[in-house]
């Protein structure tokens, strides 16, 4: 076990995360409104930007892109092109809707738009699809210290979850964005001086030497972002669709924009957020291709290449940094993955169905609960979970009728009943998709969840809100602008 | 070299894919009459 590498980064982590934690907790004002799940709606630009591209930079763009440049090269750098689109859709659009209808939680705004019934399914659905995230980031987080020091993967995991709990549990949505700043210009500025040291200590020839490598196997389309039109179609617009239709309504990704100082701010942030997480892959996935091109690492396969030639390449301070870098890459996703969930129950279930009089504090109380006992859960389940790329896949999916059922809500109409039945056949085939025979039946083997969720979400929601009674869409009825105008403080 | 192209290529998508979408959100904030900011 590399025990300096271990004690050093443990104790940056610790004094950061601590750090800062209490002085936001001193800070906070204990009985303001949304001061422990929103920040007080206060955040500032360069706060909310980083908390954007982290939440959705995790252990995915990591061990997921180290692998996936093995077999298709370049064109895996569309897995962050993907998330870039994800966060020019949510911050253009959702986010902005979002803060308009002043809401905590994502359920609350199915609430607002169709009711009771289908808040609470979207509760329950979303809460767990984020808990499934936040246990393969306990998983990334295991495999992130397995590799650097030696220890296993479950230890790790139980170190990594005490620490992300730590990040979130002191302050809530401000600690994690102030902690979040400090450990992006950590993380960006490591891997940095990380590629220039491998560029210096590349075989002779260098990077060329690495292309030549591709072309002479005939593989030049492994250095190309386009890549080929097959890969164009099944890996990146699949990946494009899971990820923006799933994420872009996910309280994961809302939270830290409706904890925005105002709309300007979001608007702001997406020109910071967009290049921090879309730039991220580039650096993975060119370490990546130069590992398979390298014949001292090339024997070691698709999950190994990449970290060892990591590990063996830079000296123990940089593999240090680059620990740290990449530790912060995914405990800032683990904290809005821990934050999210609990601020669903707290909201959505306490709040909505046991207390409605809910003070702060008693927020704050089962808010922080939450986050305690889902990220322990996490953490035990951590070492026993199925790859990570796979796993994410199926998990996105079960929000791509959420997103369009918003959109019909908003600007065309609202049925309750439309809205349930959607849900739940686009949930059944989901499940029929993974676990049964059905696309060898139909001649599909290999198609994204998100195709058929996306086609019964737009093909079933369409016909049964188009034929079945409901109100006109909220953001087009003038009752309902009243209501919210009356609600919030709208100028022009 | 490998590593500029692609990140230029990226680069150059990331901002084109912000200014687009930001232009689209104003012409649809209009459109929809709810140019308005919640404080």
């Amino acid at each position: 076990m590399n025990l300096g590498i271990l004690i050093a980064v443990l104790v940056y982590e610790i004094v950061v995360i601590v750090g800062l934690g209490l002085y936001f907790s001193k800070k906070q004002k204990h009985n303001e409104e949304g001061g422990f799940l929103l920040s007080n709606r206060d955040l500032p630009v360069a706060v909310v930007a980083v908390t954007l591209a982290l939440t959705v930079l995790g252990t995915p763009h990591i061990f997921g892109l180290f692998e996936m440049s093995w077999h298709i090269g370049a064109t895996s750098i569309w897995f962050g092109l993907a998330h870039v689109i994800l966060l020019v859709v949510a911050c253009t659009s959702t986010a902005l809707w979002a803060r308009r209808l002043r809401i905590t939680s994502m359920p609350e705004m199915i609430d607002k738009i169709f009711g009771q019934v289908p808040r609470l399914m979207v509760a329950c659905v979303m809460a767990g699809l984020i808990w499934g995230i936040l246990t393969l980031e306990a998983q990334g987080i295991g495999i992130v210290f397995a590799t650097v020091t030696g220890i296993s993967i479950q230890k790790g995991a139980i170190i990594g979850g005490v620490l992300g709990i730590l990040y979130v549990s002191l302050a809530g949505m401000k600690e994690i964005g102030w902690v979040n700043l400090i450990n992006c210009v950590v993380m960006y500025v490591g891997l940095i001086v990380a590629m220039i040291y491998m560029t210096l200590g590349l075989p002779e020839g260098g990077w060329g030497r690495v292309a030549d490598f591709y072309i002479n196997q005939d593989q030049a389309y492994m250095l190309s972002l386009v890549g080929t039109p097959e890969l164009l179609f099944t890996f990146a617009l699949g990946t494009v669709l899971s990820v923006v239709f799933c994420q872009s309504i996910s309280q994961q990704l809302m939270q830290p924009a409706m904890a925005a100082k105002s709309e300007k701010t979001i608007r702001k942030a997406l020109w910071i957020a967009a290049p921090i997480n879309g730039l991220f892959g580039i650096f993975i996935v060119c370490l990546g291709l130069a590992a398979k091109a390298n014949p001292e690492f090339n024997p070691l396969g698709p999950k190994m290449a990449g970290t060892t030639m990591l590990m063996n390449t830079l000296p123990a301070w940089l593999v240090a940094w680059l620990f740290a870098a990449l530790l912060a890459a995914v405990l800032s996703s683990f904290a809005m993955a821990v934050m999210a969930p609990a601020t669903i129950f707290t909201i959505d279930i306490y709040k909505n169905l046991f207390n409605p009089d809910a003070t702060e504090a008693d927020e704050r109380r089962v808010t922080r609960i939450g986050i305690f006992v889902l990220g322990i859960l996490a953490m035990g389940v951590a070492g026993y979970l199925p790859p990570i790329v796979s796993a994410i896949n199926w998990l996105f999916a079960w929000m791509t009728p959420v997103f369009w059922l918003i959109i019909f809500g908003l600007f065309w109409k609202r049925s309750n009943a439309a809205a349930i039945w959607t849900m739940l056949i686009s949930w059944v085939c989901n499940g029929l998709w993974s676990f049964t025979s059905l696309p060898e039946i139909i001649g599909l083997v290999g198609a994204p969840n998100v195709y058929v969720t996306l086609a019964t979400s737009i093909i079933i929601g369409g016909v049964l809100t188009m034929i079945l009674p409901g109100k006109p869409g909220l953001f087009i009825s003038s009752s309902a602008d009243r209501k919210i105008s009356s609600s919030v403080d709208l100028t022009s | 070299m490998l590593f500029w192209k692609l990140f230029l290529q990226s680069l150059v998508f990331i901002y084109a894919c912000v200014a687009i979408a930001e232009f689209l959100s104003r012409k649809a904030d209009k459109m929809f009459n709810r140019s308005g900011e919640v404080k």
